[in-house]
């Protein structure tokens, strides 16, 4: 008890002092009101009216998407290979998929109460509402393609927990619309980085060739519709009950 | 189902408020998007969300709406805070669990009950049976085990006012 709150006590401190000297006396040369030279580039660069610019008042998405564009672009991708893997190791076929099905319809069918799901419909609407709104003002404000789209993932785990993944399969949001429609993101996001290439003459990624705002438009469309299927792709796959799936695993053991 | 039918004018007049709301301007680009967002939205889930446009539309309801909210928010709240925090330092508590019949119709407005009455301090709801029409509700104060006075106590006016809202 009384070691506790000497360790308490002791990174209180120590916390305490880190923050003293790092903001009052400067240490580090973070604080202060004058800009560095590197943060004066971008902020006179991101949004200029002639000479290179990439049209866009928010800094942070244009450093993501113009200045470290290339650094972006393999993360989508990393994104991209974790989704295969998760599909190439979980994914069932159209019998055991069947079979799925059919355990889960055997099962009774624990349902959330309906203030549960009432709230969960009201919600998930909002969310949509508000993800979409994250993701189209990326070039403006603050958020961007990843943002919206994960919080559009966040409504479709309420949809999972309220409702179930096979009533939504039910409903006509299966593997194969959500795989298309990731595909589509990525299309888009590929088609506008290789746009100043064909069109302009210009690098890979070079968006600031585009008129005005496309260019980083497109990239948070493109990167939101991709986050949001990409992550609605796992969690489909994800979805299935651990019993049903151990169910078919044994099938297939004994098969 | 036809395409037209699907439609539902109250999802994308929700999604849209939602969503000017939350980017707070409203500009021809934001209205531009807003409205793409609500049109693809309220296509996408019809009637999942508003069963009845008429009563979504209808200003009666939403009359009805504001004055419950200002009542319950400014009245009811009031007054239940002041009586908790009189138990807080009395400690004259009597806990218990009473079950309450529910006669409103409509899923929200059960569910406008039922948090209601959960965001009074003071009674919680815990359950509610499987057909809907029973409430479980946690009080701090059980003074009577009869139906009609345990409504009477709890619930108030709240299911009046759902009942002109929702149903």
């Amino acid at each position: 008890m009384k070691r506790d709150a000497l360790v308490a006590a002791s990174f209180l401190i120590a916390f305490i002092f880190i923050a003293y000297v790092v903001t009052v006396k400067n240490i580090l040369g973070l604080g202060g009101e004058e800009l560095r030279p590197l943060s004066e580039f971008y902020l006179s660069h991101a949004f200029a009216h002639e000479g290179l610019t990439s049209h866009s008042p928010e800094v942070v998405t244009a450093i993501v998407w113009n200045y470290r564009g290339f650094d972006t672009l393999f993360e989508t991708f990393v994104f991209f290979l974790a989704i295969m893997g998760a599909l190439s190791i979980l994914r069932l076929d159209r019998e055991q998929l069947e079979h799925a099905r059919e355990l889960e319809g055997s099962m009774p069918h624990r349902q959330m109460d309906l203030i549960v799901k009432a709230t969960t419909k009201l919600v998930v609407v909002m969310i949509i509402a508000i993800s979409a709104s994250i993701a189209l003002h990326g070039h403006l404000t603050p958020g961007g393609g990843f943002q919206g789209g994960s919080a559009m993932a966040v409504a479709a785990l309420l949809l999972f927990a309220a409702f179930s993944k096979f009533t939504l399969e039910r409903r006509g949001l299966t593997l194969k619309h959500t795989i298309s429609a990731y595909a589509a993101g990525l299309a888009l996001i590929l088609a506008t980085i290789l746009a100043p290439v064909v069109l302009y003459g210009g690098k890979v990624l070079e968006i600031n060739l585009l008129p005005g705002e496309t260019g980083l438009f497109n990239l948070d469309v493109g990167e939101y519709t991709a986050v949001t299927f990409g992550f609605l792709t796992v969690f489909l796959i994800l979805g299935i009950p651990e019993w049903v799936f151990k169910n078919i695993l044994r099938r297939e053991l004994n098969d | 189902m036809k395409p037209i039918k699907r439609f539902s004018p109250a999802t994308f007049v929700v999604v849209l408020a939602v969503y000017l709301f939350y980017t707070g301007s409203v500009s021809e680009y934001d209205i531009i998007t807003g409205s793409t967002v609500a049109l693809v939205v309220s296509f996408l889930i019809g009637h999942w969300l508003v069963e009845d446009e008429l009563k979504f539309f209808s200003p009666r309801r939403w009359f009805y709406a504001v004055i419950y909210g200002f009542r319950y928010f400014f009245i009811e709240e009031t007054k239940t805070h002041i009586d908790v925090a009189k138990r807080v330092f009395t400690l004259r508590a009597n806990p218990g669990i009473v079950r309450i019949p529910l006669e409103v119709e409509s899923d929200y407005g059960k569910v406008l009950v039922a948090n209601s009455i959960t965001n009074t301090p003071g009674t919680i709801v815990v359950d509610i049976s499987d057909d809907g029409k029973w409430l479980y509700v946690h009080w701090i104060d059980v003074s009577t085990l009869e139906d009609r006075e345990v409504k009477e106590n709890i619930v108030a006016y709240f299911e009046d006012y759902a009942r002109k809202i929702f149903d």
